[in-house]
């Protein structure tokens, strides 16, 4: 492909905004590898998407938190399209527990998952990037829950501050490189993982009817409105392309005015 | 897409002309104001295409008296205004506050914070009647943390970093929105003219100043304006049509927060 832009490796893109942000890069004229731990909802996602972008879109079934399966997933992004140019961290869980309840089980797995598998995602990528010489993009999901603390999600938010972290001790460990990193902070956005945590709330009792919790959060979103996926994909694109090109270590929040800073 | 207008302050400057030139790239009609009279020139020497316009008006954003002709240009374009661009800021006479002129602190606070709120007042009505708007400020890294001899400056970038957000939460029901670009280094004349001073006030070259400062920033380098200028666009676009009371940080690392 002559107007081919290099790899783009998005975790978590089975669904959600992941699906969105790799529904993106490939528009942009990005080879894209969906990483996603659901076989059955990747193969899905790559075969609807293969529809317009044909072998542009390929799939690795990828656990965030193990090494090998996250260096596969970049290998068979440089086999496929010659070098990976961008990788997103995205895949992400949260389980609400109420604050006082929420155990060392629920904080191991979120904080592997969302903290370690950005450490493993950002040093796997930034290796393969320093060896072929590409002044890569990393852009890792954190959230707003990574700003400010959210009761329910206390393992979350501390999970997504560490994203934060973790954007900038890369950003200083690879700008000598050429290679950026930065993180967008979704606020409310209506996807699955909102769905599942709003029945989490109401199954806890945290609220009374189906949405209500999300809902409520809604009201304090200075535009009105949770997000749609393609919400997000705007600033994505922003950070992915070259005129973002002076940025590094920072987060951009896309959260309809929730947190203002 | 359709016939809109922008008006960009500070457009004479390193910034606010590599705005003027990205913005026009994307379609924007433009009223560019700038207090120095060549602006007109400058609008006038703007490649648009058809149905664009780009025209300059001389004004000095810290007198609202002076704001009519940038009324009556926004006019003559006749596209609804969906853009405030406000870029014109001033930097300080270097210096600590014990020995800080209080008229110094009153022209950086006037031209950095009080015309943005004055602009604001001005143009809010017309932006309320497009129907879908945004204004964007430019801040500053130095609004975000302070810095010893520039505290004016300092003070006024962070005020106007409280405004915007200020702004955002009065105007998101008017389908405005209100955001601002903190860039870090620049390479702009008012960089540049800064870098002097300070090696001046140490008694060090200007290269052996560039590099103490250059050194600071993770990406080693200065921004180009045309940096600033594509973060300046994407926020008045559609690609940033969720974001509202957020600051872009394009400072090549210098900071973090």
């Amino acid at each position: 492909m002559s107007d081919s832009k290099g790899g783009a490796v998005v975790t978590g893109a089975a669904r959600g905004i992941g699906r969105e942000l790799a529904k993106g890069l490939l528009e942009d004229g990005f080879g894209v590898v969906i990483a996603d731990v659901d076989p059955e909802v990747g193969a899905r996602t790559v075969e609807e998407l293969a529809k317009e972008h044909g072998d542009r879109v390929a799939f690795a079934r990828t656990d965030v938190t193990k090494r090998a399966d996250v260096a596969a997933a970049v290998a068979t992004c440089r086999k496929h399209f010659g070098s990976i140019n961008v990788m997103i961290n995205n895949a992400g869980f949260n389980k609400p527990e109420p604050f006082l309840e929420a155990s060392e089980e629920t904080w191991n797995a979120i904080l592997n998952v969302n903290s370690l598998g950005v450490l493993i995602g950002t040093q796997e990528a930034a290796k393969a990037m320093i060896e072929d010489g590409v002044k890569g993009k990393i852009i890792n999901t954190a959230s707003i829950a990574g700003r400010t603390g959210f009761p329910d999600f206390a393992p979350y938010s501390a999970s997504k501050a560490a994203v934060i972290s973790l954007t900038q001790a890369g950003a200083r460990a690879l700008a000598g490189k050429g290679i950026t990193v930065n993180a967008f902070g979704p606020g409310v956005v209506d996807t699955p993982l909102w769905e599942k945590l709003d029945a989490d709330l109401l199954a806890m009792g945290a609220s009374s009817a189906p949405g209500e919790a999300m809902g409520a959060l809604a009201d304090q979103i200075l535009l009105g409105r949770v997000a749609k996926p393609s919400d997000v994909v705007g600033t994505v694109r922003f950070l992915w392309s070259a005129q973002s090109d002076y940025m590094t270590g920072q987060v951009v929040l896309i959260d309809g005015g929730m947190v203002l800073q | 897409m359709s016939a809109r207008t922008g008006v960009l302050t500070g457009a004479a400057g390193g910034i606010g002309r590599a705005t003027a030139e990205r913005l026009v790239k994307e379609g924007w009609s433009l009223v560019l104001v700038d207090r120095e009279p060549s602006i007109r020139n400058l609008a006038a020497s703007m490649e648009v295409g058809s149905g664009q316009r780009v025209l300059g008006v001389a004004a000095d954003i810290t007198d609202p008296a002076t704001y009519g002709g940038i009324d009556a240009a926004v006019a003559e374009i006749g596209a609804p205004l969906k853009l405030l661009a406000l870029v014109a800021g001033v930097l300080q006479e270097v210096g600590a506050i014990e020995t800080l002129a209080i008229a110094e602190w009153d022209r950086v606070f006037n031209v950095n914070l009080r015309a943005n709120m004055l602009l604001m007042k001005n143009f809010i009505p017309a932006l309320k009647a497009a129907d879908g708007a945004a204004i964007v400020t430019v801040s500053s890294w130095y609004g975000k943390s302070g810095h010893g001899f520039f505290g004016a400056y300092c003070a006024s970038k962070a005020g106007l970093i409280s405004l915007t957000h200020t702004a955002a939460d009065e105007l998101a029901k008017d389908k405005i929105r209100v955001n601002t670009v903190a860039p870090g280094n620049v390479a702009t004349s008012m960089h540049l003219d800064a870098l002097t001073e300070e090696a001046q006030k140490r008694d060090i070259s200007f290269e052996a100043m560039k590099k103490i400062e250059w050194d600071k920033i993770p990406l080693g380098r200065a921004a180009d304006p045309s940096e600033i200028a594509d973060a300046i666009n994407f926020l008045a676009g559609p690609d940033s049509k969720y974001i509202t009371g957020a600051t872009i940080d394009v400072n090549g690392g210098c900071l973090f927060s």
